[in-house]
C-alpha cells in the first residue's frame, strides 16, 4: 500500500468512527438532558397519567435505555431516522426539507462575508497604520462584537418595508412559474443572508489583514515591489496567496455554519432551516430530529474536512509523509 | 414578478398549489392571498407542525382544524351553539343525548356528511382511548357508545350523567369516516402515524396549502353545510419571533396578529392598527410542593407560610409593571372570565407586608439578626423554578419584584431558569417522587369549563398532570361529584366549595390573569373578543364572523 493511499485510508477511519461516536454520543448526551418529550405533550386538557404512559409506549421510551439505542441502530442501518415526536412525519424528510432552506441562505451569507472581509482585510493590510486601515479594523471590530440578535432587528426594523423579514418563500404567494418562485426566494434570503454576512466578515476583514501584513514583509513582496509590479499584482499575487492558510482554515470552519446554519438569524427571520430545527428539538426534546439533524450535520461536516484533508495532501504532498 | 389579482382565488390557488407540488414551471398564472382577495392573514408565534387532530396537541393547529372539520356544536363562552347538529335533546338524567344531524353535508371529496361519520367518530375515540386517540378521546371517557340509527340521527349514551355533556362532545371533531376507518383498524396505531397534510375537510373551509410551522392556508369548502363564509380564504402564518411578525402587520403584510406583545402595542397603534386587549384565560402562579417526600424544607407544606406569602406578592404592581398593564391581579384557578363558574368569593390576598410579617412571626419562623428568617434549622431561602421559555421576560420581572418583597419579610428567593422540559423535570423528579422541588412559577390556560382545571390537583393526577403532589381526598370527592353534576345550579355550588379548599391549602397562588392582546389592521369587520384568543379550538366563531370591508 503506498504512503497516499495508506494516508487516505487512515483519515477514512478516523472519519467513520467519527461517524459512529457522534451518533452514539448525540443518542446518549441528549437522553442525559433533564425532561421528556412526553411531559409537554402530556400537558393538555385530555392529560392524565394514562396518556402519558400511552404516549412513552408510542415513542417507545418506555424501553429500556439500551433497548432504544439497539432500536435506533438497527433503523439507522436500514437508512431509518425514525419519526420526528412532534411532526410524526420521518426526520430524513424533515432534515433533508431544513437543510434545503438553510444552505442557500448560509453559502450566500457566508461567500458574502468572505468576499468582503478578504478585500477589505488585504485593503487595510496594504494601507496598514493608515486612516483606511483605521477605519476598516475599527468597523470590522464593532460589527463583528455586536450581537447577531441585534444585528437582524436592526434590519428588520430598516428594511421590512421594502424586503420581506420572515419566512422562506411569500407563504400566501401563488406563483406558479419558476422564475417568480426563485425571485420570491431570493428576496427572502437577502436580510437573514446579509445578517449572517455582517456578524461574520469582521473575523475575515481582521484574520486576512495580519495575514497579509505578515506576508508584506517577506523577500519575494519586497523583490515585486522593487521590481515596480502595479499594486493589484503584488497583493493578488505574491502577498495573498502565502497568507491564505489561516483564510482558507476560517472559511473550513465556516462550513459548519453552512450546514449547521444558524439558530439565532434562522429564529429572528423565521427561517425553516436546520439550526431552528435543533433548537426547537431540544426543546421539545423531539430526540429522533435532534439525532437525526445532528447527524447529517455530523456527517456532512466530517466530510467536508475529509475533503480538505485530501486538498491539503494534493497542495502540499510533504503532509502524508 | 407576483402580481395582485381580485376574484377567481380558488381556480387560481388550486392550479397553482398543484403547480407547486408537481414543480412545474412551465404556467405563468400568479396570484397572491392577501386581503385585496378578501383572504384574512393571522400571524401567531404559536406554531403548527402536524394537522393530525389525534396527535396534535398545539392550539393553533387545533383553531385551524376546526375550520376544517365539522363538530356537532361550536362553543358560545360557556354555551353551545348548533353546528353539524342543528338540534339536540337527553333523557331525563342525561344519559341519553340525541342529536339531529342536518342533511345535505358534503366532504370535500364529495362524499356524504352524515350522523354516521359522528357515531364512528366517538367509536374510534373510545376504542384507541388508551392509545393512539388518548390525546382527545379523555373528554368523552365516560361515553359509552355511539350510534346513528339513519343518516340524520345522532344518539350518544353515556355510562353515567356527566357534567357539561354537551359542551365535552361539542369539543370533538368530526372525521370521514371513508378515510379514517382503515386507520382505526387493528391497534390504531396507523391513527397516529397518519400525517393528514392533504385532509378530507367537511367544514366551512379546505386545505390549500399546509407547510408545518410556517403556513396553513385555507379557501371556502362547495358543499359545506352551513351558510358560507364571507372571507375568500384564511391564512395562518408561524412566526418563531415576534419581532418580524409585528413589523409584517405594520407594513399590511398580515390583518391579525396574535398574540400581540405588550412591547409592541405603542408602535402598532401609531401605525393605525387597532389592538384589543381584553381579560383572557391564562394565569400565572406560584405552585407549591405539597408532598411528603421533600423532607428538606418540610415548612412549605405548612399553609400559614402560604398564606404569609400569598400576602408578600404585590400582585397589582407585577400586572402593571412586568406585564405593562395587561394583567389584572388574580385570585382563583377558575378565572372571573369564565363567568358563574368563578366563586366571588374567592379574591386575591391584599399585598400586606406588615401581616406577612406577623403570621410569618406568629407561626415561629423567627427572624435573625441578619434580618433573615429560619425555619426547621435552616435560613428561609428557596429556589423558585421558572421555565423561562414560557413565562418569557414577563414572568422573570414579576418574579424580580417578588424577591425584593420578600427580602422584606426576611425570605430569599433565587430565581432557577431553564426550558419547560427541564423544570417539569426539576418539579416532579426525580423519578415523580416530588423530593426536591418547593416552589415554582408556571401557569395554566383554562378552559371556561372548570372541569379540567379543577383536574389538574387531583391525587390521580400525580405522575399526570399534577406539578404541586396536592393530595385531598375531600377535594377529589368533590371533583367526582361535580363531573356527574348535570344540574348547573348544584354543580356550580360544588366548583364555588373546591375553590375554596384551594385557596384554603395554596397548592398554587394565582398571581396575575392576563389578559388577551390581539391586534387588527381596519378594513375587517366582525373582530370579536374571545376570551380564548382567535385562535380558537373550541369554536370557529372567531373566523366564521370575520367580514372584508369590500
Amino acid at each position: 500500500m503506498s504512503t497516499r493511499t495508506s494516508y487516505l485510508a487512515g483519515k477514512v477511519r478516523v472519519a467513520a468512527f467519527g461517524v459512529f461516536a457522534t451518533l452514539t454520543l448525540n443518542f446518549f448526551l441528549f437522553r442525559v438532558l433533564p425532561g421528556d418529550a412526553v411531559s409537554s405533550m402530556a400537558r393538555v386538557p385530555d392529560g392524565s397519567v394514562e396518556l402519558k404512559e400511552a404516549l412513552m409506549r408510542q415513542f417507545g421510551l418506555d424501553k429500556s435505555l439500551w433497548g432504544q439505542y439497539l432500536d435506533y441502530l438497527a433503523q439507522l442501518a436500514q437508512g431509518n431516522m425514525g419519526v420526528s415526536y412532534a411532526s410524526l412525519r420521518p426526520v430524513t424528510g424533515e432534515v433533508l426539507a431544513a437543510l434545503g432552506n438553510t444552505v442557500p441562505m448560509t453559502l450566500l451569507g457566508i461567500a458574502l462575508a468572505i468576499l468582503v472581509g478578504t478585500t477589505t482585510g488585504v485593503v487595510a493590510a496594504w494601507r496598514h497604520d493608515t486612516l483606511v486601515d483605521s477605519i476598516i479594523s475599527n468597523v470590522a471590530t464593532v460589527i463583528y462584537s455586536a450581537p447577531t440578535q441585534w444585528i437582524a432587528i436592526m434590519l428588520i426594523l430598516a428594511m421590512a418595508q421594502y424586503l420581506p423579514v420572515s419566512g422562506a418563500s411569500d407563504p400566501f404567494a401563488f406563483a406558479a412559474d419558476a422564475w417568480s418562485v426563485a425571485i420570491d426566494r431570493l428576496k427572502h434570503m437577502i436580510l437573514p443572508s446579509l445578517t449572517l454576512a455582517l456578524a461574520t466578515f469582521g473575523q475575515y476583514t481582521l484574520v486576512t489583514r495580519s495575514a497579509v501584513l505578515a506576508t508584506l514583509g517577506d523577500d519575494h513582496v519586497a523583490a515585486a515591489k522593487a521590481i515596480g509590479f502595479p499594486v493589484r499584482r503584488i497583493l493578488t499575487g505574491y502577498a495573498l496567496p502565502n497568507a491564505l492558510i489561516p483564510i482558507v482554515t476560517l472559511g473550513a470552519l465556516s462550513a459548519g455554519t453552512v450546514v449547521g446554519g444558524s439558530v439565532v438569524v434562522e429564529t429572528v427571520f423565521s427561517w425553516p432551516g436546520i439550526g431552528r430545527a435543533m433548537y426547537d428539538s431540544i426543546i421539545q426534546r423531539d430526540f429522533p430530529m435532534l439525532q437525526g439533524a445532528l447527524l447529517v450535520v455530523t456527517v456532512a461536516v466530517i466530510l467536508i474536512n475529509l475533503a480538505a484533508d485530501i486538498v491539503n495532501m494534493k497542495l502540499d504532498p510533504r503532509i502524508v509523509e | 414578478m407576483t402580481r395582485h389579482i381580485r376574484g377567481n382565488f380558488i381556480g387560481t390557488a388550486i392550479a397553482a398549489v398543484a403547480a407547486l407540488g408537481l414543480g412545474m414551471a412551465a404556467q405563468t398564472s400568479s396570484a397572491k392571498a392577501d386581503a385585496a382577495n378578501g383572504v384574512l392573514r393571522v400571524g401567531t408565534t404559536f406554531s403548527c407542525s402536524s394537522l393530525n387532530p389525534y396527535t396534535t396537541t398545539q392550539s393553533s393547529c387545533l383553531a385551524a382544524l376546526r375550520l376544517m372539520y365539522p363538530s356537532l356544536g361550536q362553543a358560545s363562552g360557556t354555551d353551545v351553539e348548533p353546528d353539524l347538529a342543528e338540534s339536540w335533546t337527553s333523557n331525563a338524567d342525561a344519559t341519553v343525548w340525541t342529536f339531529k344531524i342536518r342533511s345535505g353535508g358534503k366532504w370535500s371529496d364529495g362524499q356524504p356528511l352524515t350522523a354516521k361519520d359522528a357515531a364512528f367518530t366517538i367509536d374510534m375515540l373510545l376504542k384507541h382511548i388508551e392509545g393512539s386517540t388518548a390525546r382527545r378521546a379523555r373528554s368523552i371517557s365516560t361515553v359509552e357508545k355511539a350510534e346513528a340509527p339513519d343518516e340524520s340521527t345522532l344518539v350518544v349514551t353515556f355510562k353515567q350523567p356527566t357534567a357539561n355533556a354537551l359542551g365535552r362532545l361539542a369539543q370533538l371533531l368530526i372525521m370521514p369516516e371513508h378515510v379514517w376507518a382503515p386507520l382505526s383498524e387493528g391497534d390504531g396505531a396507523k391513527i397516529a402515524s397518519f400525517a393528514n397534510d392533504q385532509p378530507v375537510a367537511g367544514g366551512p373551509f379546505k386545505l390549500a396549502r399546509f407547510v408545518a410551522d410556517q403556513i396553513i392556508l385555507m379557501q371556502p369548502m362547495d358543499g359545506y353545510f352551513g351558510a358560507a363564509p364571507a372571507l375568500k380564504g384564511v391564512g395562518i402564518q408561524f412566526f418563531t419571533d415576534s419581532t418580524a411578525m409585528v413589523q409584517a402587520l405594520i407594513n399590511k403584510q398580515l390583518d391579525i396578529v396574535t398574540p400581540l406583545p405588550a412591547t409592541s402595542v405603542d408602535a402598532v397603534r401609531k401605525a393605525g392598527v387597532e389592538v384589543a386587549n381584553y381579560p383572557g384565560l391564562r394565569f400565572h402562579s406560584w405552585l407549591f410542593n405539597s408532598s411528603e417526600n421533600q423532607k428538606k424544607f418540610p415548612e412549605i407544606r405548612d399553609v400559614k407560610l402560604r398564606e404569609a406569602f400569598a400576602h408578600a406578592i404585590d400582585r397589582k404592581k407585577i400586572a402593571e409593571v412586568a406585564y405593562l398593564g395587561f394583567a389584572t391581579p388574580g385570585d382563583s384557578m377558575v378565572p372571573k372570565v369564565t363567568g358563574q363558574w368563578s366563586n366571588p368569593n374567592v379574591v386575591g390576598e391584599t399585598f400586606d407586608l406588615d401581616l406577612a410579617n406577623k403570621i410569618l412571626d406568629d407561626a415561629g419562623y423567627a427572624k435573625g439578626a441578619d434580618g433573615w428568617r429560619t425555619a426547621n434549622g435552616h435560613r428561609m431561602s428557596y429556589h423558585v423554578l421558572i421555565p423561562a421559555n414560557v413565562e418569557g421576560a414577563e414572568g422573570l420581572r414579576a418574579l424580580e419584584i417578588a424577591t425584593a418583597d420578600f427580602k422584606k419579610i426576611g425570605v430569599e428567593l433565587i430565581a432557577e431558569q431553564s426550558d419547560n422540559a427541564t423544570v417539569a423535570a426539576a418539579i416532579t423528579g426525580p423519578d415523580n417522587t416530588f423530593a426536591d422541588a418547593t416552589i415554582a412559577q408556571w401557569g395554566w390556560i383554562p378552559q371556561m369549563d372548570p372541569d379540567f382545571i379543577l383536574s389538574v390537583v387531583l391525587c390521580s393526577q400525580i405522575g399526570g398532570l399534577s406539578e404541586t403532589a396536592y393530595c385531598n381526598k375531600d377535594y377529589d370527592d368533590l371533583y367526582a361529584a361535580q363531573a356527574k353534576e348535570v344540574d348547573p345550579e348544584k354543580r356550580k355550588a360544588i366548583v364555588w366549595k373546591m375553590q375554596e379548599i384551594l385557596q384554603r391549602d395554596r397548592p398554587y397562588i394565582v398571581t396575575v390573569q392576563q389578559n388577551n392582546v390581539e391586534a387588527h389592521v381596519p378594513g375587517w369587520s366582525g373582530f370579536t373578543e374571545n376570551p380564548i384568543g382567535f385562535l380558537d379550538y373550541t369554536s370557529n366563531q372567531t373566523f366564521m364572523s370575520m367580514k372584508p370591508a369590500n
